[in-house]
């Protein structure tokens, strides 16, 4: 029997320690040789036509992974597929459809904007088919003396680039996916990195961050979540809220201590208990699900959700009438008509598969 | 609020994590009131600062005091004023205090921006300090000995006439502990006049502060909350200012320290409820149900419970610890066990009011479900390792000898039998008409279940030993070469995953995930739709138990010894329960309770939220078979070669 893709080192790599900065070459994962792909089509016995195993397969169910190697051995379901979207007239037959829009605001109070984002999306067509991605990222940074802007900079920065080096380019170099560090550990280590960088002891210096970071990768999204920004997915008309905030009143309400009415003018509403930068031990959220056939993601910092209701939010995310940048931009400025107390920031992407 | 007032409100977490100061402090030599020398900074605080000085009035002999400096950060004029007389009232407080636990106030008085304080010097060390310091929790005596302490001074603050003094800043950095190992309560900076109706000012320190005071309320029941914050810390090691505010239910401190009595945790659990009225009314009630728990408490025996013993509401979730006495009473008796003629390492099936379960004396037993009575048996060429899979009338299951056995359940007689290129471990699954299975060929088999005739094998490249998950379409398999491969139900690959070892759990599909464990020690999440891998959960030892997954949660065991609960969603920790052998059993979940069997020879029955011990049954060998719950009853097998019933 083959036992080349078996490594013979049973020891495992070091649990990642807080505060330490990741390594993300484990070697023990560079380690394992590309998956061999299994013979297809190695079938003893071929089926009726009307067996009803042959006529389980859904489109929405070629995944692409492995690379361009196996698309070529899996030519049969791919073929499948057109077969099939060809013989449903009216089913959808478009590429999945992924749009993202953004937009931070300083608002009429502040001086300056110590809010961050990052907005991408990426799809692929014609002979390279990779599934679609897209990455939402919003910083909210703390901290005097501009501390708090370079924090959030910092903080979307480092994150973003990781999560495109690690998960994003080896999807268009089409590496084997299955050989590369769970998507979760990259998240955390991620943030983690971001928070080790921000980190200064000196109290002068002292500054952080909030981090919400929303990767979608082909229905699958994944969530980063420290601080006080929110994810919320809008689905069939509903809004639910994706995150939780670390902040105090958020545990006083988890306690029965306060009513959501109390904490919208708590004194203590922006007090985080938890911050990138915050150094050693930071603890970082993170969730994955399935995302539903269409509907929206609206990744904000608090200067958005403290200021605009959820009712409002969600009223205007169902806006048939404007462009997902349109709704965007409603959202902002509703915030800034709210007051604009604070940094005002908003990502959006819109997908339907 | 100003956008300027929220950045500080935000940044102040962090400013307190740093402790110190941004203000000029006095330098040694330097003279207050031309009678103070300042020696030495005994600590610093927020905007507060503590010298060691010398009284320079007392030329003969060194007299040392403690001088608390308050600066005065209001720039308003009024607001100023109301800042020193606030200072002045809490000196007055003070100075009316006569307790040994509280140091003497010797004098105050204000220089420009900042307020003075002489205290009474107290030679010791705080007790955040002591923590600090030393790596391992203090003993239980010793901790039980200051919490008495502790309460004797708050019952002295509570009992304050006309109001009673709430100390409001309970924590160890404001307990100091002299050479004569005796406790004196410090730093009375925010202690405020107990007023009923007087909304007063968020101060405090986030971690040991209750609740309420977040809301603007000070009462003796705050001060309770603050002692069982702190004991907690103290106890446990765990600061609180580093955990999620008021968590210390989800922390429970047997967890991590399990000498300290039950009666002493239920205590502290109780002075920790959200609700003041649900924690001890004041100090002296507090400090009666410490002396109840006496020595014989620390030194394990337990007196008997009072109505003290479970604290109500949040507190009595809290107070249910895992508890270290097995309670084998409940599943102590047996409904009825069969003996087979050999181990009973596989997992049984029920169905028709029948149970099959395979032995290692090669046979295949039909039993009646209720009375445990022999129905039938039947005998393959060699062991039957796998669980028989039922579709209607039919039975199947793999034997070591190369053949998928096609049963009928009413009378075990063969339908027809399919022999494969190796010895069959992995337990048949039937769907659409077909039933799969694994082979340690190094195939998937898929066979038409009426005809027994081979539709297709897929190559696995190694020996599969764990049972397929059949999805709506696609087969999920787990290979002995550590690989988890995606096949759709014409028999081709999607995708592969490559952990570092053996992968014999079963894969189980939820939510377009597939969770499974593998020999490397690793529980996986994998996108089902392109086998990358989401998280991952690493335990100690091989993962050979397949998971169970019910309402979010993935359940599944360990070489390690633990039976974990994780997160579906993130892979995160909910608890584990550790029992004295391997969990190589599969765990099942019904009605909010996990069963699973270790090679310490027991079934385990725990609560599925919290991970308690509802009951566990000895056997007399081990139990690596999974347990099946139907209609209340546990059937499961022992290598004792019994296969027992057991009420759920």
């Amino acid at each position: 029997m083959p036992n080349k893709t078996h490594p013979s080192r049973t020891d495992l790599a070091p649990e990642r320690e807080n505060g330490v900065m990741p390594d993300h070459d484990d070697p023990l994962e560079r380690e394992i040789e590309p998956a061999d792909i299994p013979i297809v089509g190695d079938a003893e016995a071929v089926l009726a036509d009307d067996d009803p195993l042959e006529r389980e397969i859904e489109p929405a169910d070629i995944p692409v992974v492995g690379g361009p190697e196996a698309n070529h051995t899996n030519t049969k379901p791919l073929e499948a597929v057109k077969g099939r979207a060809a013989a449903q007239p009216g089913a959808p037959v478009d590429q999945p459809v992924l749009l993202v829009t953004h937009r931070s605001e300083t608002g009429p109070v502040r001086d300056h904007n110590e809010d961050a984002c990052v907005a991408f999306a990426g799809q692929s067509d014609g002979s390279l088919v990779t599934m679609p991605v897209a990455l939402l990222v919003v910083a909210d940074g703390m901290g005097g003396h501009f501390g708090g802007q370079e924090a959030s900079r910092l903080a979307a920065r480092l994150v973003a680039s990781q999560i495109l080096s690690h998960i994003v380019q080896p999807m268009l170099q089409a590496q084997d996916l299955s050989a590369q560090a769970p998507v979760q550990d990259v998240l955390i280590d991620a943030v983690q990195s971001a928070n080790y960088q921000i980190h200064n002891p000196h109290p002068e210096h002292e500054s952080g961050t909030t981090l919400t970071a929303a990767l979608i990768i082909g229905r699958r999204l994944f969530l980063a979540h420290v601080g006080d920004s929110r994810a919320y997915l809008l689905t069939n008309g509903e809004l639910t809220q994706l995150t939780k905030d670390h902040s105090f009143i958020q545990r006083l309400q988890e306690t029965g201590q306060l009513s959501p009415m109390e904490a919208a003018s708590h004194p203590q509403r922006n007090v985080l208990y938890r911050a990138v930068g915050q150094g050693p031990g930071l603890d970082v959220d993170t969730s994955t699900r399935q995302l539903p056939a269409s509907g929206q993601l609206l990744v904000c910092s608090d200067g958005l959700w403290g200021l605009v209701s959820e009712t409002l939010i969600q009223e205007t995310l169902c806006r048939q009438d404007l462009t997902i940048a349109e709704r965007n931009d409603r959202l902002v400025e509703a915030a800034i008509a709210a007051g604009g107390y604070d940094n005002i920031t908003s990502v959006l992407a819109s997908f339907s598969w | 609020m100003s956008g300027h007032t929220t950045r500080q409100l935000k940044s102040r977490l962090l400013a307190e994590r740093t402790r110190h100061s941004r203000h000029a402090q006095l330098k040694p030599g330097d003279v207050l009131q031309e009678r103070y020398e300042i020696i030495g900074i005994l600590g610093v605080g927020g905007f507060s600062c503590v010298y060691k000085a010398r009284d320079l009035r007392f030329p003969q002999v060194t007299r040392i005091c403690a001088i608390k400096e308050m600066i005065n950060l209001a720039t308003d004029p009024q607001l100023r004023e109301i800042a020193v007389r606030s200072f002045e009232r809490e000196a007055g407080i003070l100075a009316t205090l006569k307790h040994p636990a509280i140091p003497d106030v010797y004098d105050y008085f204000t220089e420009a921006d900042r307020g003075y304080l002489v205290l009474e010097f107290i030679q010791g060390k705080d007790l955040d300090t002591l923590i600090a310091e030393s790596p391992a929790p203090p003993p239980v005596e010793t901790v039980l000995d200051w919490a008495a302490q502790i309460c004797e001074v708050l019952t002295y603050l509570h009992a304050r006439k006309p109001q009673p003094v709430v100390f409001r800043d309970l924590k160890p950095s404001n307990l100091m502990l002299d050479v004569r190992r005796r406790i004196h309560i410090i730093d009375f900076n925010i202690a405020k006049v107990f007023q009923q109706d007087a909304k007063h000012t968020m101060m405090g320190t986030e971690g040991y502060s209750p609740p309420e005071q977040y809301r603007g309320e000070a009462s003796p029941a705050g001060d309770i909350y603050a002692l069982g914050a702190t004991l907690h810390h103290l106890l446990t090691g765990q600061d609180p200012r580093m955990e999620v505010p008021f968590s210390f239910a989800e922390r429970p401190i047997h967890a991590v320290n399990p000498q300290v009595p039950p009666r002493f945790v239920s205590i502290i659990n109780r002075c920790l409820a959200y609700d003041p009225a649900e924690r001890y009314a004041d100090a002296m009630a507090l400090a009666e149900a410490l002396r109840s728990i006496g020595p014989a408490g620390v030194n394990g025996s337990e007196p008997a419970a009072d109505a003290e013993g479970q604290a109500p509401g949040q507190a009595a979730a809290a107070a249910a610890t895992p508890t270290m006495v097995a309670p084998d009473s409940a599943g102590s008796q047996p409904l009825w066990r069969f003996r087979c003629e050999d181990e009973v390492r596989a997992n049984p099936v029920v169905a028709q009011g029948l149970v099959f379960v395979g032995a290692y004396d090669n046979n295949l037993y039909a039993l009646k479900a209720d009375k445990g009575e022999f129905v039938w048996k039947f005998p393959a060429g060699d062991g039957i390792a796998g669980m028989p899979e039922i579709h209607k009338q039919l039975l199947f299951v793999g034997a070591a000898d190369g053949y998928l056995y096609c049963l009928k359940t009413a009378t075990g007689r063969q339908n027809w039998r399919f022999k494969a290129g190796g010895p069959i471990y992995s337990s048949p699954k039937v769907a659409f008409d077909h039933v799969f299975f694994g082979c340690d060929d190094g195939h998937l088999y898929a066979v038409n279940i009426h005809s027994g005739r081979l539709a297709w094998k897929a190559v696995a490249d190694y020996a599969v030993r764990s049972t397929p998950f059949v999805g709506e379409e696609h087969v999920f398999i787990g290979t002995e070469g550590g690989t988890v491969q995606c096949i759709d139900l014409g028999g081709n690959a999607l995708w592969q995953f490559q952990a570092r070892r053996a992968v014999t759990s079963t894969p189980l599909v939820a939510e377009e995930m597939v969770f499974l464990g593998s020999m490397d020690n690793t529980v996986y999440a994998l996108d089902a739709s392109s086998g990358w891998a989401i998280w991952r959960f690493r335990t100690k030892r091989p993962v050979i138990s397949s998971p169970a997954i019910d309402d979010g949660v993935v359940y599944i065991g360990s070489a390690d010894g633990n039976l974990y609960a994780l997160d579906m969603y993130s892979g995160r920790q909910k608890w584990a329960y550790q029992t004295e052998g391997q969990v190589t059993s599969s765990p099942a979940v019904a009605n909010g309770s996990v069963y699973f069997g270790s090679t310490d020879g027991h079934v385990y029955c725990l609560s599925a939220r919290k991970g308690e011990l509802l009951w566990r049954f000895a056997t007399e060998g081990y139990v690596v078979s999974s347990p099946v719950v139907v209609d209340g009853i546990v059937y499961v097998g022992s290598t004792d070669r019994h296969l027992y019933a057991l009420p759920a």
